[in-house]
């Protein structure tokens, strides 16, 4: 921070110029941006990138299986970037379509989490009474319990598949949400701008939609991200031990658990690289957050 | 307190009740035992025998009440694949997954108390950023991943320790463990660690943000001005204060901890309950999965009672039944 600022400037300055200046303050959230930004582009372009569809069996070719990084298929000139896994299958093309279906899985159980959580949190905050003693009871007890529990009882009763595994990420994580919207609701609702939109007049599915929700949004973004993180590292474990998506459907962990058994005949590739690609997503999402914290937190304004 | 503990209680018994009932009817919607249970080849009047022999005829609410008569007496039923009691087989299974839980919190608190610590105190030095650097690549990793990379280096690559099972172990009072016998010990050490890295990161942040915290406090600076040694101000005076929130933390994550073994034994072939239940799921043997539930729930019950009441004690200041957890 520089000493004494040009007041000037400052009257110019927009909350959006404040909110990217600060977020740029750090090297490390900048590369976290870049990171993310280049995972998601990887996935959404998925199909367009990958130099081979790799669930199209009959593109795969047996004899090219278990080829380490950067070997050459047997016949034509197909070059395996990043090595083949068991059945002949280009690693650099399986990751980018695992990618997409990792990120697809964590981002859409992340919104219908962030809805709903929300949706309840603030109605506790707004109705009160029984409605949000019952509620934040449940959401206490449920975070009793650790996530992966309560998705393995999920699963088990469930049954597999991907809507399944959307189910148990949501159940997993509204509770984290309703009580971040509940909590800053509270704080939002005694707050002269409330009383200005309840003396107007206004009705209260206005106040609650135009007024309340926006600025419960900083704090439920925040919790968003970490849990976004939190669900692709959820289901990559799920998947891991079988019971989450589908063979058809392969997400990053069951790309590393299908190299599993080849890992320790020393074939590391089939497991290491979607790892890799794993933990950069989760680690590009976790350093966004980090600063989103420390950016959108008001205790922590300078 | 007492009235606090009772309710409690009631509530631990309401919690057990739902999540019976949601397992129960759950379970009902998947597959079929029957066909786990009888070989192929099996006719249809054999396996409607086995259907009547198992009770897996009755309406599923006349095996949920039978399931809550029998549980009320500490019967949760047979096994199908074990054919014996479900809540004997988990509770052999116990001593290994409690042996590698406690091992990775020892980890855990053993190292992560000094390294954030460290960081805490000297938070602009080189040595605690690349501490912090490796707590949120902790953080980041999932566990499973980290168990095939400890695989990969300590049992392939360098050949130092084995990875799968549990090795010898020694009978401790009745109970089996593998930690007091050098080679189980050595079983352990990997599947420890894996479970152990993501919790270090947790100690490691909580303690230097506690440290950040209470270094600034008046009670510090009172301690210095006394002209106390800086050993006594820091293991006396400001290891006291961040305690309390640790213990918390350290309590509510040995619950997870047991939780998250399941992963780790599936990848270690750890014979604990976590693997017990990962294969029971497969193979459809309802008993033994709702009799994993009802127990992890209890003990995360118990576990959370624990822990609030250690606060209380802990925390003069913490006054039960008042606060809204």
């Amino acid at each position: 921070m520089s000493a004494v600022p040009q007041t000037a400037i400052l009257v110019e300055e927009s909350p959006w110029r404040r909110f990217v200046s600060q977020y740029a303050a750090s090297k490390l959230a900048l590369f976290g941006l870049a990171l993310l930004a280049l995972v998601l582009l990887l996935a959404v372009f998925a199909p367009w990138i990958a130099p081979q569809n790799p669930y199209d069996l009959g593109k795969l070719d047996l004899m090219d299986a278990r080829l380490p990084p950067g070997s050459s298929s047997a016949f034509g000139s197909f070059h395996y970037l990043l090595g083949t896994d068991g059945q002949g299958r280009d690693m650099w093309s399986a990751i980018l379509y695992g990618l997409r279906v990792s990120l697809t899985v964590g981002v859409t159980s992340g919104v219908i989490a962030l809805t709903l959580g929300a949706a309840l949190g603030i109605l506790a905050a707004y109705v009160g009474g029984r409605f949000e003693q019952v509620l934040m009871r449940i959401v206490d007890i449920q975070l009793g319990f650790p996530a992966i529990l309560v998705a393995l009882v999920l699963i088990a009763t469930l049954g597999k598949g991907v809507d399944k595994v959307i189910i148990a990420l949501v159940t997993v994580q509204w509770a984290y949400y309703a009580r971040t919207a509940r909590s800053a609701a509270l704080v939002e609702r005694h707050k002269e701008y409330m009383e200005a939109a309840r003396g107007l007049g206004l009705s209260s599915a206005r106040i609650v939609l135009r007024h309340l929700l926006p600025n419960t949004l900083p704090p439920l973004i925040v919790v968003g991200t970490v849990q976004v993180a939190h669900a692709i590292a959820l289901e990559a474990t799920l998947s891991f031990l079988g019971l989450g998506l589908p063979t058809t459907e392969p997400s990053l962990g069951l790309l590393i658990a299908n190299g599993y058994e080849f890992l320790l005949s020393g074939k590391y590739w089939i497991s290491v690289y979607p790892g890799i690609a794993l933990l950069a997503t989760i680690l590009a999402i976790n350093l966004v957050g980090d600063q989103l914290r420390d950016v959108l937190n008001p205790r922590l304004a300078r | 307190m007492l009235v606090y503990i009772l309710r409690r209680l009631a509530q631990t018994l309401l919690v057990l009740l739902v999540t019976s009932v949601l397992v129960f009817v759950g379970i009902f919607m998947v597959g079929d035992p029957v066909e786990m249970l009888v070989n192929p080849q099996a006719d249809q009047i054999e396996r409607e025998r086995t259907r009547v022999a198992f009770g897996l005829d009755k309406p599923m609410w006349v095996q949920y009440l039978l399931f809550l008569k029998n549980a009320a007496a500490g019967d949760l039923g047979n096994s199908f694949v074990y054919g014996r009691q479900a809540l004997d087989v988990i509770l052999e299974r116990m001593p290994a997954t409690l042996e590698l839980a406690f091992l990775a919190m020892l980890i855990a608190i053993v190292i992560g108390i000094p390294l954030g610590l460290y960081a805490g105190l000297k938070p602009d030095s080189k040595v605690s950023k690349a501490i912090m650097a490796v707590s949120i690549v902790g953080f980041s990793l999932p566990t499973f991943w980290v168990g095939l990379l400890l695989i990969m280096l300590f049992a392939v690559q360098l050949g130092w320790l084995p990875s799968t099972g549990r090795g010898p172990t020694v009978d401790v009072l009745g109970l089996h463990l593998s930690i007091v016998h050098w080679d189980g010990l050595k079983h352990a050490l990997l599947p420890a660690l894996n479970l152990a890295l993501f919790k270090l990161s947790l100690i490691i942040r909580l303690t230097r943000a506690q440290v950040r915290e209470n270094v600034l406090l008046d009670y510090i600076k009172f301690a210095r001005a006394k002209g106390l040694t800086r050993a006594r101000v820091l293991g006396v005076h400001l290891l006291k204060n961040i305690m309390i929130p640790l213990v918390t933390v350290i309590g509510l994550e040995l619950g997870s901890v047991i939780a998250f073994a399941i992963v780790t034994e599936s990848i270690f072939a750890w014979p604990g309950m976590g693997k017990l239940v990962i294969d029971s799921i497969f193979q459809l043997d309802r008993p033994v999965v709702v009799a994993y539930l009802m127990i992890t729930v209890v003990m995360f019950i118990v576990i959370n009672l624990v822990v609030d009441i250690l606060y209380s004690v802990l925390d003069p200041r913490v006054r039960l039944g008042s606060t809204p957890a």
